[in-house]
């Protein structure tokens, strides 16, 4: 008895899912407002109809015009005495009207003799002294060089002087050249290619590092005790300040010095060679002995004579690049000087940051090292509970400060932000219970906590259309294809970032597992186990995102982006529908050229 | 002589693969470990090199002790210790000669090993094992261009570039026709027997484990249910081991 409702119930609940099915469809149509009016209007259909005619006729060659013009004289009103008109020469174009004076609206004819033979001109009327001229009338010439026609005196101003009416006719000549519209697309097209070249390109190393720590497989296993985490973070803004104004000095010698050009180089050779036999003779035996202090300081000096030497190395490299590039600035229309002039300072720009991120990094090892010598002294679970009391209050309040001071600033620069003591002392006590709840000792999934900070800076990245992202970037750095690169690999770095990382996620573990057991180290496990793996999907996913920005850079320039989508955009509200069709034909075969050729070589690959 | 103490493994989850087990297997000997699949047979290879890390109890190698071992000890202890995995465990994309170097990567310096620069000795010795395996032709081939059993083969050329003296094969024909899972085992006899290379296997097939197997040992439910030479297992310890409805299979 039970199966006999069965099928019934089940028709209704059809029927009227497939009735709410239509309301919703429906309402959609109705939102959407599909109407047959607006498209059947007279007005519509005759703008339709010349755009179209227009783009399907593109303007893409042009040819020398030559032209012949006769004219007469017109005076208005009449007079008594008679105009003079221009000579008639045999053998030349000459135009006579019907009546040689008369008022606004008066009936006129003309004709011409002489002119071409089945050729196209106007006819037009020119004021005295004036340099335009306003059509009267179409004209063509018959087979005999001759036409004729009617044209209607206009309204104007009849003044003193004669007016003139003048008959030109123009025809093509010579050999069809490209037009300026397709010299312009060209160019455009050539721009927005690189676009999306460069943009790709710029996003690809930037992903590929950002795709592992978004990969769930590899992020879970890093943990780290919540003690030591706190600890090296504590001395965060100390290490930054610290960092920035320790290592400044040697920035600037370097910077100096690579601004000398030659002298740089053996400096550099002198520097590098006495680190190098400082750290591997004395350095190594320094940090084997028995006395763990001495070690422990010999570690500290080391990372500070590293840090300090790259930084150096940094300085040279920049300086010395300012000024190669200088000198090429002259070779090959200066495109060499030009990018290794930017390079040069985007490095300048970025040392004395890295200089604070060394002494953030030094900093916090030391911290977490004390922490690590407290805990050898004295360890048990009270202890711990404490530490994490200690740490965690400590930590919240400052990073609580830190956050609301920054985003107010933000905001609102300048001016006390109110809310400061509130808010770092409710970070203090949620830090404190933290810690004191977990305790110093609790395994903190860092790299889980990464991975979902990042995956979610990925996500919000990816949900922002680049064409929005260009618009800001645009104010920015100003309109122009800088702007298009921007926004393209801001995107690019989020999609590819989420492609790259499920990759890394699908991983066969079986190869990573045997090289794992012939005791390589970890380096050589991903480069000889994870890295084959990848190396394919990551080449394919590449040019499939260089296929879609090829797409984006060509509407990019329409909010600024530079590249083909700015003229395209500019012909169109002209109304010079010629032009614009010479665009979209360019940018009809370009994308079909790339998209072939990228499909052809995913193929290879995979 | 390896020696295995009460090592107990508990998965995340609560999963019981190995409860208590305890053993010792002298230099040389070719042991083959039997049971059903889920007995435990591949969590107990694995957790003698580590691979897999122990709940519970210790691994003792030539006095060893590998479960205590530092992450840099365990390398160097790893790279004299051969592994065999039943789905081959080769990189798909690279060539089988790349796949036999890695095998080699214990004993590279890191810094050659990463622009894939291998000496001319570690080259001659991939050629010499990929002879010996009988695949030297296809050394430039991809290795998922060869079949089962020839990748099979050369997982075993990956594995004999460490020169061990140590192999744990876990199930190495279960993916393989029999004719091929003989020339397989053939090749690990010839290793045990003419090298001294001490043999662990973990095997399916009953018949292949008496064939080959000096000694064998059986587990059930991750407890160790048998210990002895091939000839003691008549059919009553036979379903002790693989239960009331098992049946013997002839592997010929």
């Amino acid at each position: 008895m039970k199966k006999r409702p069965r099928p019934l119930v089940r028709t209704v609940v059809y029927v009227v899912l497939i009735f709410v099915g239509v309301l919703i469809y429906a309402y959609g149509w109705k939102v959407t407002d599909i109407s047959l009016e607006e498209p059947r209007q007279p007005q519509r259909q005759e703008q339709v109809s010349r755009a179209l005619h227009g783009l399907l006729n593109p303007d893409l060659f042009e040819r020398e015009t030559r032209r012949q013009t006769a004219y007469a004289y017109f005076l208005m009103p009449c007079a008594d005495t008679p105009l003079a008109q221009p000579e008639v020469v045999a053998g030349q174009p000459y135009i006579t009207l019907s009546a040689y004076c008369g008022e606004t609206r008066d009936t006129v004819g003309i004709e011409g003799f002489n002119f071409r033979p089945h050729s196209e001109g106007y006819v037009r009327w020119r004021q005295p002294g004036s340099d335009t001229a306003r059509p009267l009338g179409a004209l063509r010439t018959d087979a005999d060089g001759h036409f004729q026609g009617k044209f209607k005196v206009p309204t104007v101003d009849p003044g003193d002087q004669p007016h003139i009416v003048e008959a030109e006719i123009s025809w093509p000549v010579g050999l069809p050249w490209p037009s300026e519209a397709l010299k312009v697309t060209v160019e455009r097209m050539v721009e927005t290619v690189f676009l999306a070249l460069i943009a790709t390109t710029l996003a690809v190393p930037i992903s590929v590092a950002i795709s592992f720590i978004a990969a769930h497989n590899i992020m879970r296993p890093v943990q780290m005790p919540l003690g030591g985490f706190l600890a090296a973070l504590l001395p965060l803004p100390l290490g930054w300040v610290l960092g920035r104004q320790a290592f400044q000095p040697v920035i600037n010698v370097a910077l100096d010095l690579g601004h000398r050009g030659w002298l740089s180089v053996p400096i550099l050779a002198a520097v590098a060679g006495g680190l190098y036999i400082t750290l591997t003779r004395p350095m190594p035996r320094l940090r084997l002995t028995s006395n763990p202090r001495l070690a422990g300081m010999a570690r500290y000096v080391q990372m500070i004579a590293v840090s300090a030497f790259a930084l150096f190395v940094g300085g040279l490299v920049s300086g010395v690049g300012t000024q190669v590039s200088l000198a090429l600035s002259r070779i090959l229309g200066g495109i060499l000087g030009n990018i290794l002039g930017t390079l040069a300072e985007l490095l300048t720009l970025l040392l004395p940051p890295l200089g604070g991120l060394a002494g953030i990094l030094i900093l916090g090892s030391l911290a977490g090292t004390l922490l690590e010598t407290l805990l050898s002294h004295v360890n048990s679970p009270p202890v711990q509970r404490g530490l994490g009391l200690v740490l965690g209050t400590l930590t919240g309040g400052l990073f609580f400060f830190l956050a609301y001071r920054g985003i107010y600033g933000f905001y609102k620069a300048g001016g006390e932000a109110p809310l400061t003591t509130p808010l770092a002392v409710s970070g203090a006590i949620a830090g404190g219970l933290l810690g004191l709840v977990l305790g110093a000792d609790y395994p903190l999934p860092a790299g889980l906590i990464l991975y979902y900070m990042t995956r979610t800076i990925l996500n919000a990245l990816r949900a922002v259309e680049p064409l929005i992202m260009a618009i800001v970037f645009a104010i920015w750095v100003g309109i122009g294809p800088f702007a298009g690169v921007l926004a393209l690999t801001l995107h690019s770095i989020a999609a590819l970032g989420k492609l790259y990382s499920e990759q890394v996620e699908s991983i066969d573990p079986g190869p990573i597992e045997a090289i794992t057991a012939t005791g390589a180290t970890g380096l050589q496990v991903i480069i000889y186990g994870v890295i084959p793996q990848i190396v394919p999907p990551y080449l394919a996913f590449t040019i499939y995102r260089w296929d879609i920005n090829v797409r984006m850079s060509t509407v990019i320039g329409f909010v600024g982006g530079g590249g083909i989508g700015f003229i395209l955009q500019q012909w169109i509200n002209l109304l010079q529908y010629r032009q614009a069709g010479v665009a979209m034909l360019a940018i009809a075969i370009v994308v079909a050229t790339l998209d072939y050729a990228s499909a052809k070589l995913r193929e290879k690959i995979v | 002589m390896l020696q295995v103490e009460h090592l107990t493994k508990i998965y995340e989850g609560g999963t019981l693969a190995l409860n208590d087990v305890s053993f010792e297997v002298p230099d040389g000997q070719f042991l083959v470990i039997i049971g059903l699949s889920g007995s435990g047979k591949s969590t107990l290879l694995r957790c003698i090199n580590r691979l897999v890390e122990p709940t519970k109890g210790r691994v003792i190698w030539n006095g060893i002790d590998i479960t205590a071992a530092s992450p840099e000890e365990l390398r160097y202890i790893r790279r004299r210790i051969g592994m065999i995995f039943q789905q081959f465990n080769l990189v798909k994309r690279s060539r089988v000669i790349t796949n036999v170097l890695a095998g080699r990567l214990g004993y590279t310096n890191p810094a050659w090993s990463l622009i894939n620069h291998f000496s001319r000795s570690d080259m001659e010795l991939a050629w010499q094992n990929l002879k010996r395996v009988g695949i030297a032709d296809q050394a430039y081939k991809r290795a998922d261009e060869l079949s089962g059993g020839q990748q099979q083969r050369v997982g075993i050329a990956r594995a004999l570039m460490q020169n061990p003296e140590l192999m744990l094969v876990d199930e190495p024909v279960s993916a393989l026709d029999p004719a091929t899972s003989h020339s397989i085992m053939r090749y690990l006899e010839e290793l045990n027997q003419k090298e001294g290379v001490t043999m662990l296997c973990s095997l399916h097939f009953l018949s292949l484990a008496r064939a080959y197997a000096d000694r064998i040992i059986a587990l059930k439910d991750g407890m160790m249910v048998f210990d002895g030479l091939p000839t003691e297992i008549d059919d009553a310890r036979f379903r002790e081991i693989y239960g009331e409805d098992a049946e013997q299979v002839e592997i010929k």
